[in-house]
């Protein structure tokens, strides 16, 4: 159920939204590319918060370990390139728009 | 209605609606026996589904989105639902929040901040899998669905709650239950 919530409700939209021809504009790619670069940094580094806080909670006797926070940041970007690929497409058809002559 | 004509007719519709009738009227036109009109429309319809392969934006999506990121989304979205089970069940039978180390702040910070990532990355996957598919959408798009299904959807439940069942009844070993994908295929491949 949850992960209909997350995962696939968002998906589907998002396909839907694509396939009837909706366009981003360049301020919206910006802005989504901007909430998902936030998104990723902050879940890089709640991340660890966990690790930290068993360390603390020890007082520094034990370490859980767990992956640092470039490990845990690969995923995150591989789920994260669309956006940059979003962002790729539409500065080139605003470069070839504002290339085409006026008359 | 016989079989054959209801293959017929069934194939037909995967056709886009301007070639259908055109379709229909040139299997009755040339007598065709079922059998042979059937392969006839196979062939086509393989043959048009194979047509948007032909450039690299299909390959894109089903090499850079359907795979990693449907996995990976997949993996990730299950872990959230994971701590936000955990929570729930630990609230509702002892009254009181699981406690991982973290203060009760940082758990509803972390979980609302990961629940919010999985659903834009989730949009933004999806977005791309639209603009980049093209016709080759359908292939796509089921394939995606398919993998939330299978790693994340109903098929992962089943396969938690038979191992739930199965440990229960003392059937299987007391192991952790699988959450990565080799897990996933070493007990899935379980006889």
């Amino acid at each position: 159920m949850l992960e209909t919530l997350l995962f696939l409700l968002p998906s589907i939209t998002g396909i839907r939204q694509a396939r009837s021809g909706r366009r981003l504009g360049m301020r919206g790619a910006i802005l989504l590319a901007f909430a998902v670069a936030t998104l990723t940094v902050l879940v890089t580094w709640i991340g660890g918060w966990r690790q930290i806080a068993l360390e603390k909670w020890s007082e520094g006797k034990w370490n859980p370990g767990g992956p640092s926070w470039q490990e845990r940041l690969v995923p995150l970007v591989v789920v994260s390139w669309p956006v940059v690929y979003l962002l790729a497409m539409l500065s080139v058809q605003h470069r070839a728009d504002k290339s085409k002559p006026l008359i | 209605m016989k079989l054959g004509q209801w293959l017929i007719n069934k194939i037909t519709r995967t056709l886009e609606p301007e070639l259908q009738d055109a379709v229909v009227g040139d299997v009755a036109e040339l007598k065709m026996s079922d059998r042979r009109a059937i392969c006839e429309l196979v062939g086509l319809v393989v043959r048009r589904q194979a047509q948007p392969w032909k450039t690299w934006r299909p390959w894109l999506a089903l090499v850079g989105i359907v795979g990693p990121v449907g996995v990976l989304l997949s993996r990730i979205s299950a872990g959230v639902v994971t701590s936000f089970s955990i929570q729930a069940i630990a609230y509702w039978k002892y009254g009181v929040p699981y406690s991982s180390g973290l203060t009760e702040a940082q758990e509803i910070e972390s979980l609302v901040c990961f629940s919010l990532a999985v659903i834009c990355w989730s949009w933004v996957g999806g977005f791309a899998l639209g603009t980049l598919s093209g016709d080759a959408f359908y292939v796509n798009g089921t394939l995606f669905c398919l993998v939330w299904f299978c790693l994340c959807g109903p098929l992962q439940m089943l396969i938690y709650s038979a191992r739930l069942v199965l440990n229960a009844l003392h059937l299987m070993p007391h192991t952790a239950l699988p959450h990565n994908l080799a897990q996933f295929i070493f007990f899935a491949a379980l006889p």
